[in-house]
């Protein structure tokens, strides 16, 4: 059967749209910082940005590649590349190793989705354009002063990065399995002793399997509010011997005794879809919504937060220091905050991530229009989890009880 | 039919300590079958390739109907070189690989066929057309590969070793098929071979080369019984070389005084005899020209003769007597040998 | 002739030749079936996988067919058909690139004795002993300074680092098998230099060279690390695009993905089983 000409095209069309940086008039970074918006944007027209991020759901890659880019090239003639990765820390790898090769202009990423340590990595190496987020137009619909936006996972974002989505943690469990799940930490410790062998986490340093270890880290600290601020090793003794004694208790009524962990959340979320534990969790609960839709997860599937409070965590676009097309990126980041853009991501029919917007900021009919969003049945309201939130405790903490876990329950 | 003369040929390959061939010279009459015989190594099939144009000769010219070649790729020579290995093209069939030259001189598809077919006639493959090389065994692909070579009337068909891969009984087919069909076509052979029995069997001509220079050339019979020199003579089976002192047609030699039917040329330094001509009679008799008493040193069974190693006064004679005549025989016993003065050649060197 | 010229790739010539010839028997036929099920098996369930929706624990059957994951894999914004004409263009132009240095240093090896030989052999053969990401690392330090990092002429040039050794061993053991005495015979039947190229050279080596050209297309075809650390992620081939999916747990896209990215491979692979069968039958009878 010969193949039609179309595709032959195609897929030559495809294979030679290299992504190559187009240079528009370069502006210094001070101009980036300091120049009225239309010059930036008006330097970024008809150029491109190479946008890096994770790549692992169809659904977010055909909303980047999708209706972003084309109202990118609408509104400003500029093409969005839409570069995806299994992992953010190749793209710290990436400009690490440019940066080791003296490539100091014309990098490779422009704009990268990040938070958390790979964010702390690239600032503190003096790796990211700084002091031009709350410069953007858009940027006034953001609060800055929520500490949940100011800080990114205890490191001060400093004007390095913008935020692009709120994420709050959550568990999912099948109705159909479990009536009426527990719904405090302490409930739900009871729960898994009561049913052995019907719930397991993924093992630290798993970004998610992580979150979960923080949640009884807090739990046995006796509240969030134990374990803020900058690290301290007396706090950190006193609840790791609580914490760790609780999860070395508690494996023996894991799944498969606790002889073994998960080791990501793919496979967790494989072990709640085949019905050999009854929870999954994630740190963003509309993959919930997405993963009944895929039909990963059953018809079945709904989520709740620990009403003794859940994390929550920002998620933001940054520029790397050498990228080539600061410009562009600068646009698409602006183009990320605006209230139309922010409001089609939140919709569960594109994407459902929670808009890292302030409500309060917007007009009342962009606020109703936020509030309207449908949501998935899966999905928890974003009100229930709000009323629950707890900042994010910062790097060292984080790295401390990941390696915590790893030498004392994991082993 | 053309006659093929080469004039002084010298070829020294890069990097070897003498020529590979020297000073060569042969004149093939045309349409004759001129065998070139020689042991391994001593430059024949190097006579061939520079013959068909794959080498150039450092010196010497070579002419093919009269045309020097200096200068002419193989292709234009009309000199077809068939080895020991059949070399049939592998990817092609029986047809394709007989068809193959003409092919390349653009010869209408039709007369190919046709060609073809009567060429597979000839080397008696009727019919075998559509196999592939490597579905017929070693014999016929000999076979075709001579047909290949055959159907485009080449000026010159120089034959290297092409029986010596075959059984004994292959080898006596091939060989009449090849005197057979070079008789039928006419073409100009020249046949290479290091057995000197193949080389008087089927040749017009023989030529003999040793260590890269021509050392005999004539009618198979006058080389094998006229050697000339030493060297060819030890080449040809003249096992028993008696060197000696020549006056007029007498010849003194380390087993006596030997009498020679014509007188011999001025540089003759030995007397040479083929074991197969010395007679040999019981007793102890000796009269008689040129018969000496001797005793048998050691006798050698062969099937259709007995080599006797016989002692005659202090030097050694090789006798092959025919089998029934060697019966009555046993080592030690005392007999005469009598070596007829017309079997006696005097050689030089 | 040495080691490396002829014995080693001869001996897995040889290998090849006997696995690609009709095997003998019903053992021997039992045992290819067997391999092919072994080769094949893991890879069904990826392909059911591509075409189910909810296929949960206690259910032996997929309880639903879905082509949901190939409709997302082909849609213009999944970025799939675009990496799919770039892996086959820069598997192609790797293999040319590799085929054109890669053959006449093959020839020369098989057929030639110089100077420094044996040194060149070891050289030809390191970067199948070098961990190719250390390799990568250099190259993409430089790649960076000289602006190839993250293009596609930058990956087709790495691409010939790990393809290069293939086609080089591969060429060098046809050209030892190969006998020059063939061309001598065409010449002196009256085919001109051209002729002999035509007729006799190409058809009897373009067999041995179309598998070492198989061979550098499938090396360049499953580069992963090297791809993504030359291309500085911006250049998509297949293994990355299907490395996302299967990181992120996506086994229906990743099933459809590795559908598409195993098909060039298995076509190439029946491709060269079939040339090397039909040369071992030319070959089994001539030896």
């Amino acid at each position: 059967m010969p193949i039609p000409r179309r595709i032959v095209l195609g897929l030559l069309a495809g294979a030679l749209a290299l992504p190559v940086a187009a240079r528009a008039a370069p502006l210094s970074e001070d101009a980036l910082r300091t120049a009225p918006f239309e010059t930036i944007v008006e330097a970024a027209r008809g150029g491109t940005v190479n946008f890096f991020l994770w790549g692992g759901d169809d659904r977010i890659n055909a909303y980047v590649s999708g209706p972003l880019a084309e109202a990118l090239k609408a509104e400003y003639g500029i093409t969005l590349n839409r570069v995806g990765v299994a992992d953010t820390a190749e793209v710290v790898n990436q400009i690490l190793s440019e940066q080791e090769a003296g490539v100091t202009d014309g990098g490779a990423v422009d704009l990268v989705w990040i938070n958390g340590e790979n964010f702390r990595t690239l600032k503190t190496g003096g790796l990211l354009l700084c002091g031009y987020a709350e410069r953007l137009p858009n940027a006034r619909f953001v609060d800055w002063s929520d500490p949940s936006i100011a800080n990114d996972f205890g490191t001060p974002v400093d004007g390095c990065e913008v935020p692009w989505s709120k994420a709050r943690f959550a568990l999912a469990y099948d109705s159909a399995r479990t009536a009426e799940p527990p719904k405090t930490m302490a409930a739900f410790l009871d729960w898994v002793r009561a049913n052995p062998g019907r719930f397991t986490y993924a093992a630290p340093p798993d970004f998610n399997g992580s979150a979960f270890v923080r949640h009884v880290f807090m739990h046995a600290a006796g509240g969030a509010e134990a374990l803020s601020g900058p690290f301290d090793q007396a706090r950190f003794d006193a609840a790791a011997e609580k914490a760790y004694g609780l999860l070395d208790d508690l494996e023996p009524f894991l799944w498969r005794e606790g002889r073994t962990y998960p080791t990501d959340i793919a496979q967790l979320n494989q072990l709640f879809a085949n019905s050999e534990v009854d929870f999954t969790f994630n740190y963003e609960p509309t993959v919930f919504g997405a993963g009944v839709a895929d039909g990963r997860f059953p018809e079945t599937t709904r989520s709740f937060a620990f009403d003794d409070g859940t994390l929550a965590n920002t998620s933001y676009v940054a520029v790397p220091f050498n990228a080539a097309n600061k410009a562009a990126a600068l646009v698409l980041a602006n183009h990320l905050l605006s209230p139309a853009e922010q409001l089609r991501k939140a919709d569960p029919a594109v994407w459902g991530m929670a808009t890292a917007l302030d409500l309060d900021r917007l007009t009342p009919a962009e606020a109703e229009a936020f509030r309207a969003l449908p949501r998935h049945p899966a999905v928890i309201a974003d009100e229930d989890l709000a009323d629950r939130a707890m900042a994010e405790l910062s790097a060292d903490w984080l790295e401390a009880i990941e390696k915590g876990w790893i030498e004392r329950v994991g082993r | 039919m053309s006659r093929i003369v080469l004039e002084s040929l010298t070829k020294t390959y890069p990097g070897a300590p003498r020529p590979a061939v020297r000073g060569f010279d042969l004149d093939l009459p045309a349409g004759t079958l001129t065998t070139l015989v020689g042991p391994s190594g001593c430059g024949k099939s190097t006579v061939l390739r520079l013959i068909a144009g794959l080498a150039e000769p450092d010196a010497g010219r070579i002419l093919i109907g009269g045309q020097p070649m200096a200068g002419i790729p193989p292709e234009r020579r009309g000199a077809v070189l068939m080895g020991q290995d059949h070399r049939l093209f592998p990817h092609m069939s029986v047809a394709e690989n007989v068809g193959f030259g003409l092919r390349m001189r653009g010869v209408d598809p039709a007369v190919i066929r046709s060609k073809v077919a009567d060429m597979l006639d000839l080397v008696q493959l009727p019919g075998l057309e559509s196999r592939r090389p490597s579905e017929l065994s070693g014999g016929q692909a000999q076979r075709v590969a001579l047909a290949r070579a055959l159907v485009v009337e080449p000026a010159v068909l120089l034959l290297d070793e092409p029986l010596s891969d075959l059984d004994p009984e292959l080898r006596l087919d091939m060989r009449d098929l090849i005197r057979r069909a070079q008789h039928q076509t006419g073409i100009t052979t020249l046949f290479v071979t290091h057995d000197r029995e193949e080389a008087v069997a089927v040749a017009d001509r023989t030529a003999v080369m040793l260590a890269g220079e021509l050392a005999r050339h004539g009618r198979p019979a006058d080389v094998f019984e006229r050697p000339l020199t030493r060297a060819v003579a030890l080449f040809m089976g003249a096992t028993n070389v008696l060197d000696g002192r020549f006056d007029g047609r007498s010849v003194t030699t380390s087993i006596g005084t030997l009498t020679l039917a014509a007188p011999p040329p001025p540089e003759a330094t030995a007397v040479v005899i083929r074991p197969e001509r010395i007679r040999l009679s019981a007793g102890s008799g000796t009269s008689g020209v040129n018969t000496f008493a001797c005793s048998i040193k050691s006798l050698e069974y062969r099937g259709t003769h007995v080599v006797a190693t016989v002692a005659a006064a202090t030097d050694m004679l090789v006798v092959a007597v025919p089998a029934e005549a060697a019966a009555g025989h046993g080592v030690g016993d005392p007999v005469a040998v009598h070596l007829p003065p017309e079997a006696l050649q005097p050689v030089s060197g | 002739m040495t080691a490396f010229g002829a014995a080693l790739p001869r001996r897995a010539g040889a290998l090849v030749r006997r696995a690609a010839a009709r095997p003998q028997g019903f053992a021997a036929r039992s045992a290819l079936a067997l391999l092919l099920v072994l080769l094949v098996a893991p890879f069904l369930p990826v392909v059911v996988w591509s075409v189910t929706r909810a296929w949960f624990y206690p259910a032996i059957v997929p309880q639903t067919l879905d082509l949901s994951a190939w409709t997302s894999v082909f849609s213009a914004t999944s970025g799939v058909p675009a990496a799919l004409g770039r892996s086959v263009l820069i598997a192609l132009s790797a293999t040319g690139l590799a085929m054109l240095f890669g053959v006449p240093a093959g020839r020369a090896l098989a057929l030639h004795r110089f100077p420094g030989r044996r040194l060149v052999e070891v050289l030809v053969l390191a970067p199948l002993v070098v961990p190719p990401l250390a390799v990568a690392m250099g190259l993409h330090a430089v790649f960076l300074k000289i602006g190839l990092a993250g293009t596609v002429p930058g990956v087709v040039l790495a691409h010939i680092i790990p393809t290069l050794p293939y086609v080089i061993l591969v060429s060098a053991s046809v050209f030892s098998a190969f006998d020059t005495g063939l061309e001598d015979q065409a010449r002196s039947l009256g085919a001109t230099p051209s002729q002999v190229l035509r007729h006799v050279t190409v058809p009897l080596l373009a067999p041995g060279l179309a598998v070492a050209a198989l061979f550098a297309f499938l090396v360049s075809w499953s580069q992963y690390g090297l791809t993504l650390l030359v291309g500085s992620g911006r250049v998509p081939t297949m293994p990355l695009i299907l490395m996302q999916f299967v990181t992120a747990g996506r086994q229906d896209v990743a099933g459809a993905i590795a559908v598409l990215t195993v098909l060039p491979g298995v076509l190439a692979l029946v491709l060269s089983a079939r040339i090397l069968a039909a040369a071992a039958a030319r070959e089994r009878t001539t030896s």
